[in-house]
């Protein structure tokens, strides 16, 4: 056990990684116990502090496992989740509201604002629920609303707005915590392109800030904007296109070369 | 498939799948329906009319019956609406795939007909077990002569049949006018919107208040007259509809008040509770109100059976203090000798033993009473200035006390059957007398504290000749008309009695100078079968206005764990623990658990003195006995209010949990 720590403890001095995970594994069973699923198979993987990766893979190939699994809801089979060294295996079931709330910022396709919330209350809800001042809310609020243009909508409804307004007052709820890494599942998935164009430049303004963002999605578009291009195929990471320097146009084509690959040649390969 | 398999086959489908909200609909249903049945089956039965003293229970029978249709209908209506709203997705869904309006409209009829069907049957099968054991539980409680040929009655089924035609008629047909006139998107959209805030609050507010106070204003003074009853229902009405607007209003505007203070809004247990009240207030409101309602009318039901059920002693006391009162005009009556002789004769015959025999003379007089003051009467027709005095004299009441009290001239004593008198002196006509004593027990009558309308006062007076002078005062005629009362208890079997009493009426009645008999035995029975009567609508009533209540509070419940259940999963993606969302659900209970309970006992306690007046009506005047029902009863109520509560919240709380974390 103790030299296991260490070796832990060392890793983490070394590699400063954000995000690890190791070997995730698992496995559905139906409520009897007959048929058995693999969804995800053994996957490895780390982002680093700062990163934008994006996760992308077929229906079924496993990406939303990987996010719940990420995101604390869903418990892997085998392997590791760390984030910043820390094993969420090892986190109390009592505490995982807590941990999810204080360290990770969520977006979702269809948005997940309550209905009974003002937008801006809504934006509210982690801090509420974290048992801030209003005063202290406010003050994290304010820059916010600028930075993602919903100022003018805070005291709106959610049924009285746009759908990309929704998804940015969403994205302000989620980066209201100051959290350490935003897992966003298809942001763009229930948007227009202009507003979808609108959102991927604010994750770019974002993550040029510092936010570490992990997305998964289907869209090449929405993908293209990231940093790292993870592709998942029958529970494995099947490939990785770093952008280095290359444009998002180039980076666009890269990914279109590698999800060609993906559904032709990937298949024979196995 | 044929359309005529499949559309029955998709209403039935539709009402399983829909279990949680059905089944209690379908048995309220049942049990409304055999409710409805057994009272048809007790009205219908000819044994009702045969039996004696039987005439108050059926007569209240009816009232029980047509206030039982009355109640139901819109209740039934009001959980049908509850059905529909559910639903709505179901039928756009079906209207999308490709079910055209009268498709839709014959699925509905189907299952209407469905509902009937199982409704009625039900209701007449546990009618057919039950109604027997419950006619003999009526019988008993109203101490009538117990009779099993109670037989079944198709009267009664076909009654039951075409009330619940119509009722369940009624609810199809505003099932159908609202699929006619929605389209199916309104149907699958089901409203994100939140409840519009209600224009001009205060209007509302004001209103609910005025109406509340001008209910509670007739309540609280309420005389026992002739009005009552009209002034009992104004009041009624008025509460509800002052009731209903008090919620709406009430309800909003104190959750307003809650959001603005920050502090106390931004709080991770009230934040969610007032925002999502605030959204859905109205429907909040009215279903707060209606569970306000039926909790009054349960603790009053309830309060009123109470009271009788233990009060019907001192009742009887009171009202039939003697089995038998003989009464003669004295002056008329030629042959006193004969009367005793005949009642020892007569008694012996029927081997009952006359007891507690007591005799006296004493005139009447008809008078009009303010505070110390009596005077001739103005009118006979207002009960409030009909009482009656009874002038004895001081040595008849020293011959029946057996004490050696004294008086003077002007010295009376004077006894109230009724409230105390309270005055140092009294003035009848225009002679001022001092009271002496004032006598708070006297053996030849009974007193009832709280009886404060028309009764009875006996003024002891120093002899026959002020008497006399007294009569002369108030009426003009100089017939002697004192009047000779005997009055005795019976001991010796039932229908000895029975016999004994009747003889002597007999007799009596041939005989020069008669007056009146009060036979106590048959005025106890009549008395006794009415008060069982009332006791067993008391008992149903309760029952069913319990029902209402907890299937309302039910139906909230559920509706609002399909609102919430939404809302709580994303919370829990946001990082609310699953303590959190148990504690902010118990809160958001507590808090809408004590609002209609609170407005509920205050009715009470409003409509109190009516209630009192009411059952004084009836000859029950223990005021301190049904306060202590009240609240043995509002003690009662709370604990199966809390039960309900407790079993409808964990439904809710089980829907809420229904999702993936």
């Amino acid at each position: 056990m103790i030299c296991l720590t260490n070796h832990r403890i060392a890793e983490r001095n070394i590699c400063m990684a954000l995000l690890e995970i190791k070997n995730l594994k698992k496995v559905y069973s139906t409520r009897l116990g007959g048929n058995k699923v693999q969804a995800l198979d053994s996957v490895t993987f780390s982002v680093e502090q700062g990163e934008y990766v994006a996760i992308m893979g077929e229906s079924g190939s496993g990406k939303t496992t990987l996010l719940n699994i990420l995101a604390s809801i869903d418990k892997p089979t085998g392997g590791q989740v760390l984030l910043e060294g820390r094993d969420l295996g090892t986190i109390k079931q009592g505490e995982l509201s807590a941990f999810r709330r204080d360290n990770l910022g969520f977006v979702f396709q269809d948005f997940n604002l309550l209905d009974t919330f003002s937008i801006q209350d809504n934006i509210f809800l982690p801090l509420v629920l974290a048992g801030k001042a209003y005063e202290e809310m406010q003050k994290r609020l304010a820059p916010l609303a600028n930075k993602l243009g919903i100022e003018q909508i805070l005291k709106k409804f959610p049924f009285e707005v746009s759908g990309g307004e929704k998804q940015r007052a969403a994205t302000a709820r989620a980066l209201i915590t100051n959290p350490k890494i935003v897992l966003a599942d298809e942001p763009t998935g229930a948007l227009d392109s202009k507003s979808s164009t609108r959102l991927l430049k604010l994750f770019n303004d974002i993550n040029v800030e510092g936010q570490t963002i992990l997305m998964v999605t289907h869209s090449i578009q929405a993908a293209s904007h990231a940093g790292r291009v993870l592709f998942i195929k029958d529970g494995n990471v099947f490939h990785q296109i770093y952008r280095g320097n290359a444009s998002n146009d180039e980076l666009f084509t890269m990914i279109t070369d590698t999800l060609t690959v993906l559904q032709t040649g990937g298949g024979k390969n196995e | 498939m044929n359309k005529l398999i499949l559309l029955p086959r998709l209403s039935v489908m539709g009402i399983r799948k829909n279990g949680s909200t059905y089944i209690p609909y379908l048995a309220a249903g049942i049990f409304s329906a055999f409710i409805f049945f057994v009272f048809s089956s007790i009205l219908n039965n000819d044994l009702m009319k045969k039996l004696p003293h039987s005439g108050y229970v059926w007569m209240l029978m009816q009232i029980g019956q047509f206030l039982l249709a009355i109640i139901l209908l819109p209740f039934m209506m009001y959980a049908n609406g509850f059905l529909m709203k559910r639903r709505k997705k179901e039928l756009g869904l079906y209207s999308i795939l490709g079910l055209e309006k009268k498709h839709i409209a014959l699925m509905m009829v189907c299952e209407t007909l469905f509902i009937f069907g199982v409704v009625i049957v039900g209701g007449i099968l546990f009618g057919l077990v039950f109604s027997k054991l419950l006619f003999l539980i009526l019988l008993n409680v109203c101490r009538l002569p117990v009779d099993t040929a109670f037989s079944f009655s198709f009267k009664a089924v076909s009654q039951s049949a075409l009330y619940f035609l119509v009722v369940y008629g009624l609810n199809l047909i505003t099932n159908l006018i609202q699929v006619f006139r929605s389209s199916p998107n309104d149907l699958i959209k089901g409203s994100k919107k939140g409840d519009m805030e209600p224009k001009r609050l205060w209007i509302t507010a004001l209103v609910g208040l005025i109406f509340l106070g001008a209910g509670y204003i007739i309540a609280i003074p309420a005389k026992i007259d002739s009005g009552i009853f009209q002034d009992f229902l104004l009041a009624v009405a008025f509460v509800v509809f002052g009731t209903h607007q008090f919620f709406k209003a009430g309800l909003i505007s104190l959750l307003k008040i809650l959001k603005k203070n920050i502090r106390l809004y931004y709080r991770e247990s009230n934040y969610v509770t007032i925002s999502g009240m605030l959204h859905r207030m109205k429907g909040s409101a009215s279903s707060l109100a209606n569970i306000c309602i039926f909790g009054t009318m349960t603790i009053v039901t309830l309060l009123c059976t109470f009271s009788l059920w233990s009060g019907t002693d001192s009742m009887m006391n009171h009202q039939f203090p003697y089995d038998v009162i003989l009464n003669y005009n004295a002056g008329e009556l030629r042959d006193y000798d004969s009367l005793g002789s005949k009642l020892q004769e007569l008694s012996n015959a029927e081997q009952v033993e006359i007891k507690d025999k007591i005799e006296f003379n004493y005139v009447k007089l008809h008078v009009g009473k303010s505070n110390d003051a009596f005077k001739i009467q103005n009118s006979t027709y207002d009960r409030r200035d009909r009482f009656a005095l009874k002038l004895i004299s001081l040595e008849e009441y020293n011959r029946m006390e057996q004490k050696q009290e004294t008086l003077s001239d002007n010295e009376v004593m004077i006894f109230a059957a009724g409230s105390d008198f309270g005055y140092s002196r009294v003035l009848l006509g225009n002679t001022e007398y001092k009271v002496k004593k004032e006598l708070k027990k006297i053996v030849f009558d009974s007193k009832a504290v709280n009886d404060d309308f028309g009764q009875d006062f006996y003024i002891i007076m120093k002899d026959a000749v002020i008497i006399d002078t007294l009569r002369k005062d108030f009426k003009s005629t100089a017939v002697d008309d004192r009047i000779l009362t005997l009055r005795f208890q019976l001991t010796g079997a039932e229908e000895n009695k029975q016999e004994f009493i009747s003889l002597i009426c007999d007799w009596s009645s041939r005989q020069a100078g008669y007056n009146s008999v009060v036979n106590g035995i048959f005025g106890r029975q009549e008395a006794i079968s009415m008060n069982g009567g009332l006791l067993f609508l008391g008992i149903f009533f309760s029952i069913i206005f319990s029902m209402c209540l907890i299937l309302i509070m039910y139906y909230k419940q559920i509706t609002e764990g399909y609102d919430d259940r939404e809302s709580f999963d994303i919370m829990q993606k946001v990082g609310m623990s699953d303590t959190e969302v148990r504690s902010t659900i118990k809160r958001q209970i507590l808090m809408v658990f004590f609002l209609p309970m609170f407005m509920a006992v205050l009715h009470t306690m409003a409509g109190f003195m009516m209630i009192t007046r009411l059952l004084g009506s009836l000859y029950l005047f223990d005021v301190g006995l049904i306060a202590m029902c009240g609240i043995g009863v509002v003690g009662l109520f709370t604990v199966l209010y809390g039960l309900s509560y407790a079993m409808t919240s964990r439904t809710y709380y089980r829907i809420v949990k229904q999702m993936n974390y």
